[in-house]
């Protein structure tokens, strides 16, 4: 028998706990052909702003060890043109869908959710509190009282999942979470980027014209593990595991440290079947011990102390 | 716009070998991709299974014989740096044909190819497939260059530049091209592919702009994913930004914007 690898997060049941990273994947579809999306667990849209977005100056990826940096400045077509042009290609796909979304005031967050929570093709919105490449992307994550007031009023507005995305960049990182479990939240993504910063000592320069950059990848991995953990040894809320995951044997490590989910990111830079392969890479290592379901291995990690 | 469906496997390396101090040229027997690209499309390589450098690097399909692809590259870090130390035998992983290609329908009209150095890449491959009627190509000194044999097959005549003058002209490729107009005498005949450095296609272009050149160039940014998904390799166009891996690399000289 097949393991049940399914997973409840508040009234919604995802097939499997494969998902990606908002701003990896694309937003209509640029993984077909390698990857099944009816068969991941969720799918979750590069951020969506209020108006549309050019995004930052040239050059904005800067390749790291074991990783690498990233300004994209959130460029995206703004969510009139996201529903009218985007949204289509999603109500044709079964697999519940994520909408990050970010803005620069209490209000353009609202405004966002608000307008998804008419539309049947989203399951849910994740609320992006924490991009390091933007003015006043970390405002909402850098203080307790801030997130709660953005969670809760965006709370209040939607019926939908509720996703919060936070930054190990939170001084208060876990002050900043109890906050948003207050305001309602009922799951997070962790973590987001790092900012970074590289230079060409050539030309004395910073390599990305914003100077600073996300660090993504293999390279915050064991930060972001640690977070998830911190987040699930204090609250009992849900996690979408986010930082470097790049095969089975990494996301199994945030399942075991409690993750319901695991979301792949820049490694579908680099293997655009990534998420395949961990698929199948977890089902087989559930197989393999004979357990019945995910739950079995869910926050299992033994600790000593 | 593109329906072939890109493939990725690994492959192993037939032959990796230096033409010149600063060109290599790596090939591997792939049939599916060599069956499905065409001039002006580029392929994402992984160096190492080990993740270590961790992205790809993208490569222009330089020549394809049968079965065989072959790139061309020259080492400026890290992975191209691995891959010149790669033996026969040692395996990549590929994955492509991505991005668009060159125009390939156009009638009446002089092609000329101009490559920067190692950007004389995507014209072999497009020689192979439709009449090149000049290879233009410009680099520092004659380390650069493409050696002769590596023309073999293709019948258009080849103007080199050198900025040291150490092989043909003395100078920029800008050089060549004048040679060119003047020779054809009807600059509005030509069609200009151009591929290389940032300041080469500038030059290039803004001489076109004088001269009522029509062209396209493919360009070359820093890439991540290779397929339209992180928009890290962006080019700014008169309908602003636009991948490079996807959107491109080849753009229409009207398209872009030069900064």
């Amino acid at each position: 028998m097949k393991p049940d690898l399914s997973v409840k997060i508040k009234d919604i049941t995802f097939r499997n706990p494969v998902t990606v990273a908002s701003g990896t994947f694309g937003s209509e579809g640029e993984y077909q052909g390698w990857v099944d999306y009816e068969k991941l667990g969720a799918i979750v849209t590069k951020t969506v702003t209020r108006k549309p977005r050019e995004g930052n100056p040239m050059p904005r990826i800067y390749e790291t060890p074991a990783g690498m940096l990233n300004a994209i400045g959130l460029q995206n077509k703004g969510i009139e043109e996201f529903i009218e042009k985007k949204i289509p290609f999603f109500s044709k796909i079964r697999t519940p869908l994520i909408v990050n979304i970010a803005g620069e005031s209490v209000e353009d967050y609202v405004c966002l959710a608000e307008k998804l929570s008419h539309l049947k093709e989203v399951s849910g919105v994740e609320l992006n509190i924490s991009c390091p490449n933007v003015k006043k992307g970390l405002e909402f994550c850098a203080q307790p009282g801030l997130a709660y007031e953005v969670v809760s009023e965006v709370r209040s507005v939607t019926p939908k999942l509720l996703i919060t995305k936070v930054s190990p960049e939170a001084h208060d990182f876990l002050g900043v979470v109890e906050a948003c479990v207050k305001a309602g939240t009922d799951a997070f993504t962790a973590i987001n980027t790092i900012r970074g910063m590289a230079i060409d000592v050539e030309a004395r320069r910073p390599r990305l014209a914003n100077v600073f950059g996300g660090l993504s990848g293999p390279a915050i991995r064991p930060v972001a593990l640690r977070y998830v953990y911190e987040i699930k040894r204090r609250f009992d809320v849900p996690v979408i595991a986010a930082g470097g995951i790049c095969c089975t044997n990494d996301a199994l490590e945030f399942i075991i440290a409690g993750a319901h989910m695991v979301a792949v990111g820049t490694a579908n830079f680099v293997e655009p079947r990534a998420t395949m392969e961990i698929l199948s890479g977890i089902e087989k290592y559930l197989g393999e011990r004979r357990l019945e379901s995910i739950d079995e291995v869910r926050g299992t990690v033994k600790v000593d102390c | 716009m593109r329906k072939i469906k890109p493939v990725d496997e690994w492959v192993t390396i037939r032959e990796n070998i230096r033409l010149t101090p600063r060109l290599l040229k790596v090939s591997f027997d792939f049939p599916k991709l060599a069956k499905i690209a065409r001039p002006g499309q580029f392929l994402q390589m992984a160096i190492e299974d080990a993740r270590d450098p961790f992205l790809r690097r993208p490569f222009t399909v330089y020549r394809v014989k049968r079965n065989t692809i072959e790139i061309l590259y020259e080492v400026v870090g890290k992975g191209s740096r691995l891959l010149s130390e790669k033996k026969k035998g040692e395996r990549l992983k590929i994955m492509g044909p991505l991005g668009n290609t060159f125009t390939m329908s156009l009638k009446k009209r002089i092609h000329v190819a101009v490559g920067g150095g190692v950007g004389i890449a995507p014209f072999i491959f497009l020689g192979q497939r439709m009449p090149v009627h000049y290879f233009l190509m410009g680099a520092r000194s004659k380390e650069g260059l493409l050696p002769n044999a590596e023309f073999r097959g293709l019948t258009g005549k080849k103007i080199f530049a050198t900025e040291d003058g150490s092989c043909g002209m003395k100078g920029f490729v800008t050089a060549a091209l004048e040679k060119v107009i003047r020779e054809v005498g009807d600059a509005g005949k030509l069609y200009l592919f151009v591929c290389g450095p940032k300041k080469m296609l500038e030059a290039v272009m803004e001489m076109a702009e004088r001269f009522g050149i029509e062209g396209e160039a493919s360009m070359d940014e820093r890439m991540a994913c290779g397929i339209g998904a992180c928009l890290g390799c962006m080019v700014k166009t008169r309908d602003g930004y636009k991948t490079s891996c996807k959107d491109g690399t080849v753009f229409n000289f009207k398209d872009l914007l030069v900064d």
